[in-house]
């Protein structure tokens, strides 16, 4: 009794093991998660991947369809192929762009100069505003006909050239429709949630290490690539995933925005999933498709944390 | 005391256990469908209940009041029968004593402002409901772009309404094949008051959209010829001295492609001013290119939803003419925000004529008297092509009654009494909810000729007699509808932006089209 006031701990019955009590207490405390999981995301994943060996239209009965719908997928769907390459393609530019486009604002941010607050919040501004609403005020703005920024474009080629400059129409243009969802979805991504992030990790990193390096003689540019970017390395990959998977799942800037046109030229994978899902109530159909998005995705994820085991580093692991 | 340990292994597979179990559990229960109560699953729904079981009503008090089922439902034989539509109520009706009121369960999509004051429809539902007083009206109204899918996942779990909406014309496929709605052949059938007075004034071509395996299966609530009213800015045609499109229609397509070009300005290289706004939107493109097809003989599917007429020469012409304005760069070019830019372009005079529904006639008139720059406006009818006739696909989004009710007899009255009355579509349009009702005895009342008088023209050389019947909205018999209009929309953006000829348009994607009629039932 003593040895245990003094210790403040309780003994345990065995290394590594749990008593009943505690195991009950464990259950009784995680238990609302527990079945918040299975039942909002663990079970309809499942039954979702169930449903994809059937055909099962909303409101109609179900049938066993074996690989039809996987087969279809990849053989038959003459979107499937096209919505892929354009998300790879959105997310290879968005992706890197956003997260050293973050960084660099974060570095910005980063130094002493006054009314840095002020420079924060304005920098992280546009992630306060909802997609939907960015969205709409960006189609708006990038209207090829009356849309502020050609107006701009126009009035600034009449005056340096004395002939207005005629800007694209941006959503309406299969050429210009896929970069203006990119400049959307950056102009968002810059300033948010990974901006704030790179300020944490660029503030966690000891003076001492750049105190070090000034005496070892290395610049502004050396101490970037030799400290900063190390340290910020876990940071940095923690950016990348969570940014490669939002790309990848980015739905809301095609549905609203442009509804996949025009000519197909923004119909995002997400896009396909929705609307063979919610419009046509191709619920098999449809789930397949989310199952090949969520195994290509881990797939893609999986390679991150490969990759990973070289690239990032982690104080106080021995290595 | 002796103590008994759990190892974290031990521990880790109760969780994993656990967590089986209940995702199992869940997967069953879903795979089960859920307890069907109170009503049956449509999937396999019970023999659709009978009016004939419902209640006889009180003879309709001789002050006119539409009265309504006034014994209880479960004893009366014939559906809930209402005064003659055109009588004004005089006074509200009172139940009977010890007579159930029966809640009748109204699926639509959210209009109006409910619940605020001056609400149109509550004041309308409540005024319906003192002279129906065996009645009430719930509503549960969505957004519009999520009612469709809604109402299905109701349908599916056995929770659906008394009476449905459906959504535009061609879901009723949708909806009869996934056995959401009930015929209303039964439900009308004993009553003689409604198929003698207001049956008539439904346009048939509408009544045939509804009808499926010689059936009707919903009925339109709202209705207009299809977009194909040109609205057009008088004060710029004036202007600029070009000759304004006949009141009758006795104009071409050509002469509509040359007035689009006279009207088209630019200046330094870019368009100020565009011809005309083309009828397709964001997302839809059917109602106007099917005005444009059946003008010129052709047509986008057949009668019986088989076959896709797309790739025929009448359709090519059709789409060859359709696409002119925009070679021409007279026609507004597709953007993303097409739908929502419509009325700013042309109340702001950057487009002088809007080929569209009928639906702003009503709103339009006061806002442009309020602009700075006022300009007269007139809706017209469309050129009549090698057809001879207008290329007219009435449109309209309806209501039915949902399979499963356990109230027949009440959810027709409120269908045929409440929401496709005459008063509703008159004063609809007039509260600048949408199209007027699709009814002769609408379009052609004193009412309707007063508070619109820009579609008089269209109500007189289109919609009333002794213009030609107008023709029903074609859709895929497998109730496909939805499937086939990105692939016809995006795909026509590629022939306004010069990339893909009309022939080549019309065999792609007729054939694409085809492929889904193919496609089994859905």
């Amino acid at each position: 009794m003593a040895a245990k006031a003094i210790s403040g701990t309780r003994p345990r019955a065995a290394s590594g093991s749990l008593r009943r009590d505690e195991v009950f207490w464990a259950y009784v405390f995680v238990g609302p998660w527990i079945i918040g999981l299975v039942l909002f995301i663990l079970g309809p994943m499942l039954f979702s991947l169930i449903l994809s060996f059937f055909t099962y239209t909303l409101g109609r009965d179900y049938s066993f369809a074996g690989l039809d719908n996987w087969i279809r997928a990849f053989t038959k769907d003459e979107l499937f192929w096209p919505s892929v390459g354009k998300t790879v393609l959105y997310a290879a530019i968005v992706v890197p762009c956003s997260v050293i486009g973050a960084l660099l604002t974060a570095i910005l941010l980063n130094q002493g100069l006054r009314f840095m607050t002020f420079y924060r919040t304005v920098f992280f501004m546009p992630h306060l505003v909802p997609i939907i609403a960015a969205v709409y005020v960006w189609v708006w703005l990038l209207n090829g006909s009356y849309g502020m920024v050609n107006e701009i474009l126009f009035q600034t080629g009449y005056y340096l050239t004395g002939k207005g400059w005629v800007g694209p129409n941006y959503f309406g243009d299969p050429f210009w429709a896929l970069p203006a969802l990119m400049l959307i979805a950056l102009w968002g991504a810059i300033g948010g949630n990974m901006m704030v992030i790179f300020l944490a990790g660029l503030q966690g990193i000891p003076q001492e290490l750049y105190e070090a390096a000034s005496i070892d003689g290395a610049g502004a540019l050396r101490r970037f690539w030799n400290v900063t970017l190390p340290m910020i390395s876990p940071t940095m990959f923690f950016n990348l995933v969570l940014a490669s998977v939002g790309a990848f799942q980015t739905f809301e800037a095609a549905f609203v925005g442009t509804a996949g046109g025009p000519a197909y030229a923004t119909w995002l994978y997400g896009l396909h999933i929705y609307e063979h899902s919610f419009k046509y109530f191709d619920m098999g159909y449809g789930s397949t498709l989310a199952w090949i998005m969520f195994i290509g995705l881990s797939a893609f994820t999986y390679a991150q944390f490969r990759a990973s085991r070289d690239l990032v580093y982690y104080a106080g692991e021995g290595r | 005391m002796a103590r008994q340990g759990l190892s974290r292994r031990q521990m880790l597979k109760g969780t994993a256990l656990v967590l089986g179990s209940l995702s199992g559990s869940a997967i069953l229960a879903a795979c089960g469908g859920g307890a069907p109560a109170p009503t049956p699953a449509p999937a396999k729904p019970a023999e659709p209940a009978k009016p004939a079981e419902a209640p006889k009503p009180a003879a309709p008090a001789a002050t006119t009041a539409p009265a309504a089922p006034a014994a209880a439902p479960a004893a009366t034989t014939a559906p809930a029968a209402a005064a003659k539509p055109t009588e004004a109520p005089a006074a509200a009706a009172k139940p009977a004593a010890g007579t159930q009121v029966v809640t009748v369960r109204d699926h639509d999509w959210l209009q109006g402002t409910p619940g605020q004051p001056n609400d149109w429809y509550d004041a309308f539902i409540a005024n319906w409901e003192k002279q129906n007083p065996t009645i009430k009206v719930e509503r549960e109204w969505f957004p519009r772009n999520e009612m469709h899918a809604k109402q299905l996942a109701l349908a599916a779990t056995g929770q659906i309404g008394d009476t449905v909406r459906i959504n535009v014309a061609p879901v009723v496929s949708e909806l009869q094949l996934k056995k959401v709605v009930h015929d209303l052949d039964s439900l009308w059938k004993d009553d003689k008051e409604w198929t003698d007075n207001d049956q008539k004034q439904f346009w048939p071509g509408n009544i045939r959209t509804y009808t499926r395996d010689g059936k009707v299966w919903g009925l339109p609530v709202v209705g207009h010829p299809g977009a194909i009213q040109y609205f057009v800015n008088k004060t710029m045609i004036e202007k600029k001295g070009l000759k304004m499109p006949p009141a009758d229609g006795k104009w071409t397509f050509e002469e509509f492609v040359a007035l689009a070009k006279g009207l088209t300005e630019s200046a330094q290289g870019r368009t100020t001013v565009y011809g005309v706004i083309m009828p397709f939107g964001n997302v839809t493109i059917n109602e106007g290119m099917v005005g444009f097809l059946r003008a010129f003989k052709g047509d986008l599917f057949d009668a019986d939803g088989k076959k896709c007429l797309l790739n025929t020469p009448e359709a090519v012409a059709a789409l060859k003419m359709f696409a002119q304005p925009f070679e021409d760069g007279s026609a507004v070019p597709w953007a993303a925000d097409i739908d929502a830019q419509k009325p700013g372009l042309f109340q702001g005079q950057k487009a002088g004529i809007i080929i569209q529904t009928s639906a702003a006639a009503a709103a339009w008139p006061g806002q442009i008297e309020k602009l700075p720059e006022k300009f007269e406006m007139e809706v017209m009818p469309p050129p009549i092509g090698p057809l001879g006739k207008f290329g007219t696909q009435v449109s309209s989004d309806g209501k039915g009654v949902s399979a499963t009710t356990k109230n027949p007899a009440q959810a027709w009255a409120v269908l045929s009494r409440l929401f496709t009355s005459r008063d509703h579509g008159i004063n609809r349009f007039k509260n600048g909810l949408g199209s007027p009702g699709s009814r002769n005895d609408v379009w052609d009342s004193d009412e309707f000729r007063s508070f619109a008088p820009k579609l008089q023209n269209i109500a007189k050389h289109v919609v009333l007699p002794p213009s030609p019947p107008m023709d029903a909205w074609h859709h895929p018999a497998n109730g496909r509808f939805a499937e086939h209009e990105p692939i016809l929309l995006n795909e026509w953006v590629k022939v306004t932006l010069g990339q893909l000829d009309p022939e080549k348009y019309a065999q792609d994607v007729g054939k694409q089209i085809q492929d889904i009629m193919d496609k089994p039932p859905v």
